[in-house]
């Protein structure tokens, strides 16, 4: 892996030469740009526009644009871009990604970028971790956009469809990738074209796109729905599983995530239901009831997996530490843990739609991506994503010193050291930012900070709100902020408090909106920020003197990157700042990887509980299980991927389709080809053997009356017609006689809809009777495939590959489910030639 | 036949199937060219005239390497190590347990026993190589006293030769592997299969020249049949009902029949008969290196007795022997690599059961019961097949490339599994990149 990495990297020296010119260049323009007049800084635009139109490339008019958009954030925000964030964003033009640290200003950097693509009028998504941060972003970097005549819009999750459509028809769109995949998949069940909310997938620049791409490559987005009925099974197991005991009734695999009930646990149950075998066919779906609440016992934790807030069960992103709102976990879960916490019990979902997120940025014409903390996943992103990582140079030199982490015997002995070392910390004026793992043990800390009397903010999924303001105070001297890994991603500390979102906050505090009232939220911005960048400065330099901002870790992450984010978070833009890792034996990891040896060896030399050791190699086996972690992590990310291709693809072509039948007003043809292939099917299927005596013809005529009325006889035919002599009609008569006589029925249904509501009428029921069929097959198809996949790794005892079985068998049950469909579609279509026959049966009556 | 054509179509496909073929094309290649300080005129000519007492030691490894290795080309062993060294450590998953640990870490445990397989593969090499060099310095490989190095040889040479072949397998298996990775197929298995299928003229012209055109146009019929008796076999599934936890969504029930866990008639494959040709040559190979020393063969109670059956595959003690040990290897193998227990354990882990029988011991009896079932008429089966070309030498047809013929019925066992897994997997490759659509 290493050595792929650096392969890869072989060819960067040269991108960065490039960009580096690039940026001299827009530099170079710095002046012409400066003296021109608001109005002709805004004309720019314009002239773009009708250059581009004129035929000019997007790089013919690069230098030119990147020069007008950084001239506007410099007249409307007081920033100018470094040569560094010029680099940044040029990489970001080319579909690179473009590693920049913390704090470097990513996004100012993609307002470049973002500017020269929308001028293309096909639209720009930048694509942000949060609702806060799209908000703030298309806020703040928007009036740069705005100032230029661009329109900008945003997406957050509470908004409603016309308000979406309205902003993704902006030039420059600012949403979370979820709501923009959620969108995607919302638009793929649209009934009509004026319920989608999209508009094409041309160019995206992802924020923390490493993230996104890799740590949530694992989970896909579910839209689901309620599915009727809940089952009092539910508590019922809830009440049994926890009188149960670990090891004795069942047993538990922490690492790869799953239960086994033994035995014993088995006849407990059976006893307790009063049943004999619970794994008779009639029972059988007891049992998933009982593995769901094992795992809801044993392997989701309070405050760590999920938070419970007004009676209702919230998931917490293992990565991000932030609550997924609105979403639940799949299969019954959601509801096992339900009923463990006693909350009321929802409905059970059922999946609608299903995308990952790497196949939904795959959508992209062009795709780009910032990130901190892109080095170590490089040969990931560029064999799967095809993108190249580019390292751009920080502005000024780092200074971050990482101390070597202390490691102590107990967790309590840590947690004592972390609370001395934060008090010390803050008497000298120095702001700390603690890390930990869960909300829980935030929470444990923040009491024992609070026994000692050091004031302090916590920052967890359960204070989300207040984020903002948690983090731009997050760098006032001695400010204590304790946090999950919420803190570890979009959150810049800047030493001495965020000028802008301090004043950002104070003016709404005033009522002041920044879209409802632009000019004077613009006024009172320019009379106040020299002010508060002032108060901001001095308070940053005592800080500084102090030795910047203080990174402590609690606990090391599985995953090197997350560490790595977190210690980024001090030491930004050339300031002073030093992190360090408090561990203990008993963490996770430890106990997972480093296992009992070191341990025993404490025990052994006799180290008192409050002693840490500071030792190299601690510090290396513990790298060493994180690299094998992320290793595992890889290889399984590769799986899925090589499994979601399959469904990928078929997707792509449903989708597609259905686009087209949304998109084209009439669709009979497709209708005509529906009725002909599924008679024919019918016809094929029952003439496959033998002759015509040998065909149980009367059993066909059976079928075909339940698919659509027809109105010869088979009796007739073999008797002889315009189909054949007498004896002798071969089954392609047969298919020829019935495709025509269906082709007619159908004729007779067109003419008496169309007698009652006019030729549209016909092609409206269609597509009404086909949109939903197609929905509801998909549907179904999505969990056979899910269910498909569960079982096929049994297919390895036979020597099988299990993806190439899993392929075939995937492809049959596609093709399935388009017979089904043509088949449900005719069908339906008849049905309605029955009811008008019928009332024709009963006007005549 | 439109597979194959719209197989070619698509690019992508097209792409790996000619890089396979010029893979095999490149091992053929390999496998012609001499090894340095080889007599080639005399390997050639002594080659012809053989007859099959003297080289069957060899005849299985001969056969798996395309007749390379009694060519004593820069192939010569090719593949066998690697074959060697993968069964080895699939078989050391029982023995030692951080080998087990690794099977069941998944795939990072997996890359890891491919690396050890590696190592071992090249161990073998050099073993296997130094051996048959030393029986070719000495002059025993093609029958007492036959010269096939080039007579001026020295140490040095012999240390280059070992060397070169070494080189070679491991080369052979680099191939086998890119084949695996951006080929179609399994690249070993591939591999072998080119081998045996490159011999099938030559051998049917011998069969011809030999023994008449009667005894060919019968041995062809029943070549035909067993073609069509292995197919059958190797399709053959017992089928169990496994069933998920979560099948259910609300009140309704999804999934038909499609998960299921299938057992095969002839669950442990071609491995049983490797181990039970090896054990067979092992013997042979130690007297004869014992005794190379002198060229007369001494004439005591283990020659007469065991060295003398063991070396005639056409005696039926020989063919008695072979057929109880292949039975052997298949319980010994299937037990080993298939344990019951351990598919029930992963069942149960993954929330799997077969509807009616508890997880855990009831369900590893269960399986356990139907294993054992199907393995006294595969094992049976596998014997039977096995033992078909040393019945053939028995009745007196002479392919006339000693001992294992690919008309045998390990070879067409081969080469049956081989193509239908490989076609299987184009078929699957054409499917995944043709999705055809509703509308059209």
């Amino acid at each position: 892996m290493f050595g792929l990495s650096k392969v890869l990297r072989v060819g960067e020296g040269r991108a960065v030469k490039r960009l580096h010119k690039i940026a001299d260049q827009v530099i170079a323009l710095e002046d012409k740009f400066a003296n021109l007049t608001d109005e002709e800084l805004k004309a720019k635009t314009a002239e773009f526009k009708e250059r581009i139109a004129g035929g000019e490339g997007l790089d013919e008019i690069f230098l030119e644009a990147f020069a007008t958009a950084r001239e506007a954030a410099w007249r409307v925000l007081g920033q100018k871009h470094y040569h560094v964030q010029i680099m940044g964003g040029a990489a970001l033009h080319f579909g690179n990604v473009a590693e920049m640290r913390t704090g470097e200003g990513k996004t100012l950097t993609c307002v470049l970028p973002a500017y020269l693509n929308a001028l293309e009028g096909k639209g720009v998504h930048v694509v942000t971790v949060n609702d806060y941060l799209a908000k703030r972003d298309a806020e703040m970097m928007g009036r740069v956009h705005r100032y230029l005549g661009l329109e900008v819009g945003v997406i957050l999750s509470d908004m409603r469809p016309d308000e979406r459509r309205e902003a993704y028809a902006a030039d420059i769109t600012y949403g979370t990738n979820n709501e923009l995949g959620f969108d995607y998949l919302r638009d793929n069940m649209a009934r009509s074209l004026s319920d989608l909310v999209q508009r094409g997938h041309n160019y995206a620049i992802v924020d923390e796109v490493d993230s996104i791409l890799i740590d949530e490559a694992r989970t896909p987005l579910i839209i689901s729905g309620p599915v009727d009925g809940t089952s009092q099974f539910y508590n019922v197991f809830a009440q049994i599983v926890p009188r149960m005991t670990k090891d004795v009734h069942y047993e538990v695999d922490e690492r790869k995530k799953t239960v086994g009930v033994k035995e014993e646990g088995v006849e407990y149950v059976e006893d307790q239901l009063g049943i004999d075998n619970l794994y008779a066919p009639e029972h059988s779906q007891l049992v998933s009831y009982l593995n769901n609440a094992i795992k809801a016992q044993e392997l989701f934790t309070r405050d760590k997996d999920y938070i419970v807030r007004n009676g209702e069960v919230m998931i917490v992103d293992g990565f991000t530490g932030r609550v997924l709102a609105g979403r639940r976990y799949n299969e019954g879960m959601h509801q096992a843990i339900e009923a463990k916490e006693r909350v009321e019990i929802k409905n059970e979902n059922q999946t609608l739609a299903t995308v990952t997120l790497q196949n939904y940025f795959r959508l992209y014409t062009k795709l780009a991506g910032m990130t901190g903390t892109a080095e170590t996943e490089a040969a990931e992103l560029n064999q799967i994503y095809k993108l190249d990582v580019i390292a751009i140079p920080t502005n000024r030199p780092n200074q971050r010193e990482d101390l070597t982490d202390l490691v102590y015997k107990t967790q309590e002995a840590k947690f004592a050291a972390v609370v001395d070392d934060i008090a010390e910390r803050t008497e000298k004026g120095q702001p700390v930012l603690v890390g930990t793992v869960s909300v829980e043990r935030s929470e444990y800390l923040s009491q024992l900070l609070t026994k000692r009397g050091i004031k302090h903010n916590v920052l967890n999924a359960k204070h989300h709100e207040q984020e903002a303001q948690i983090v731009a105070q997050a760098g006032l001297p001695g400010a204590v902020t304790v946090a999950t890994n919420m803190a570890g991603r979009g959150t810049d500390i800047v030493l001495g408090g965020n000028p802008e979102i301090l004043l950002d906050i104070k003016l709404r505090e005033r009522g002041l909106d920044p879209f409802e009232d632009e000019e004077s939220y613009q006024e009172a911005w320019d009379a106040e920020l020299p002010a508060m960048k002032q108060r901001c400065e001095e308070r940053g330099d005592k800080v500084r003197e102090a030795g910047g901002l203080y990174v402590l870790g609690t606990e090391r992450h599985e995953s090197r990157r997350i560490d790595n984010q977190l210690r980024g978070r001090s030491a930004r833009q050339g300031d002073p700042g030093s992190t360090r890792f408090y561990l203990s034996m008993r963490d996770d990891l430890m106990v997972r990887f480093v296992g009992p040896t070191m341990e025993n060896m404490m025990n052994r030399l006799n180290v008192p509980d409050d002693v840490p050791i500071e030792s190299k190699t601690v510090t290396n086996s513990i790298k060493g299980a994180q690299a094998q972690v992320e290793n595992q992590n890889f290889e399984m990310r590769k799986n899925v991927l090589k499994y979601d291709e399959v469904m990928n693809e078929q997707r792509k072509v449903i989708y597609s389709e259905r686009r087209e039948i949304l998109e084209s007003a009439d669709i009979s043809r497709y209708i005509q080809n529906m009725i002909e292939e599924t008679v024919s099917a019918y016809v094929d299927g029952a003439t496959a053997n033998g002759y015509v005596e040998d065909w149980d013809l009367d059993k066909l005529w059976n079928a075909l009356e339940a698919l659509y009325d027809p109105s010869i006889n088979w009796t007739d035919l073999v008797e002889g017609s315009e189909y054949g002599k007498p004896g002798e009609l071969s089954a392609e008569d047969l298919r020829t006689a019935l495709v025509n006589d269906a082709h007619a029925e159908y004729a007779k249904l067109e003419e008496a809809v169309s007698a009652i509501g006019g030729e549209a009428q016909i092609r409206n029921i269609e597509r009404m009777v086909l949109m939903p069929v197609i929905d509801t097959k998909w549907r179904e198809h999505l969990y056979e495939m899910d269910y498909l996949k569960e079982g096929i790794g049994l297919r390895a005892m036979a020597q099988r590959d299990p993806l190439v079985e899993y392929q075939k068998e995937g492809g049959d049950m596609f093709n399935g489910m388009k017979d089904g469909i043509k088949e449900e579609t005719v069908r339906q279509l008849f049905l309605l030639r029955k009811q008008f026959i019928k009332q024709d049966a009963e006007v005549a009556d | 036949m439109s597979a194959i054509i719209q197989a070619f179509k698509d690019a992508d496909l097209r792409k790996k199937i000619f890089f396979t073929i010029a893979m095999i094309v490149l091992y053929r290649i390999g496998a012609q060219i001499p090894s340095p300080g080889v007599d080639y005129a005399t390997i050639s000519g002594r080659l012809r005239d053989l007859t099959q007492d003297q080289s069957s030691v060899y005849s299985l490894i001969n056969l798996f390497s395309g007749g390379a290795l009694l060519q004593l080309s820069i192939f010569a062993i090719g593949i066998m190590p690697y074959i060697t060294a993968s069964i080895i450590v699939q078989l050391l998953t029982v023995v030692i347990p951080h080998f087990e640990e690794l099977k069941k870490e998944g795939q990072s445990g997996q890359a890891k026993m491919m690396q050890y397989t590696r190592y071992l593969t090249v161990a073998l090499a050099l073993l296997q190589s130094s051996g048959i060099v030393a029986l070719a310095d000495r002059e025993q490989l093609l029958g007492a006293g036959i010269r096939v190095l080039s007579a001026d040889r020295n140490f040095f040479d012999l240390i280059v030769l070992v060397i070169t072949m070494t080189a070679g397998a491991v080369l052979v298996m680099w191939m086998g592997e890119l084949i695996t990775e951006k080929g179609v197929g399994n690249g070993m298995s591939l591999l072998i299969f080119a081998g045996i299928a490159t011999r099938l003229p030559t051998d049917g012209m011998n069969i011809l020249g030999n023994s008449g055109g009667v005894v060919f146009a019968v041995v062809l019929a029943s070549v035909l049949i067993l073609v069509i008796g292995v197919v059958f076999v190797e399709q053959g599934q017992r089928r169990i009902p496994v069933q998920y936890a979560k099948r259910m969504v609300g009140r309704r029930q999804y999934g038909g029949s499609s998960t299921y866990l299938p057992l095969k008639v002839n669950q442990a494959g071609v491995i049983p008969v490797i181990f039970a040709s090896s054990l067979i040559y092992m013997p042979v190979l130690i007297t004869q290196i014992v005794n190379s020393g002198s060229l007369e063969v001494s004439d005591n109670w283990w020659q007469r007795n065991i060295i003398a059956h063991l070396q005639t595959p056409s005696s039926w003690q020989y063919i008695v022997l072979y057929f109880a040990l292949t039975i052997f290897f298949s319980y010994f193998y299937v037990s080993v690599q298939y344990d019951p227990a351990e598919q029930a354990e992963n069942m149960k882990k993954y929330g799997g059961f077969i509807p009616g029988i508890r997880p855990g011991r009831p369900t590893a009896e269960y399986l356990g019961f139907v294993m054992n079932r199907l393995l006294f008429v595969g094992s049976l089966y596998l014997a039977v097949i096995a033992v078909l070309p040393n019945i053939m030498l028995d009745l007196g047809v002479d392919a006339g490339s000693a001992g294992a013929t690919p008309f045998g019925g390990t070879a067409i066992l081969i080469l049956v599994s081989v193509a239908l897994t490989t076609v299987k997997q184009i078929e699957s490759q054409l499917l995944q990149s043709n999705y055809e659509g509703l509308l059209k």
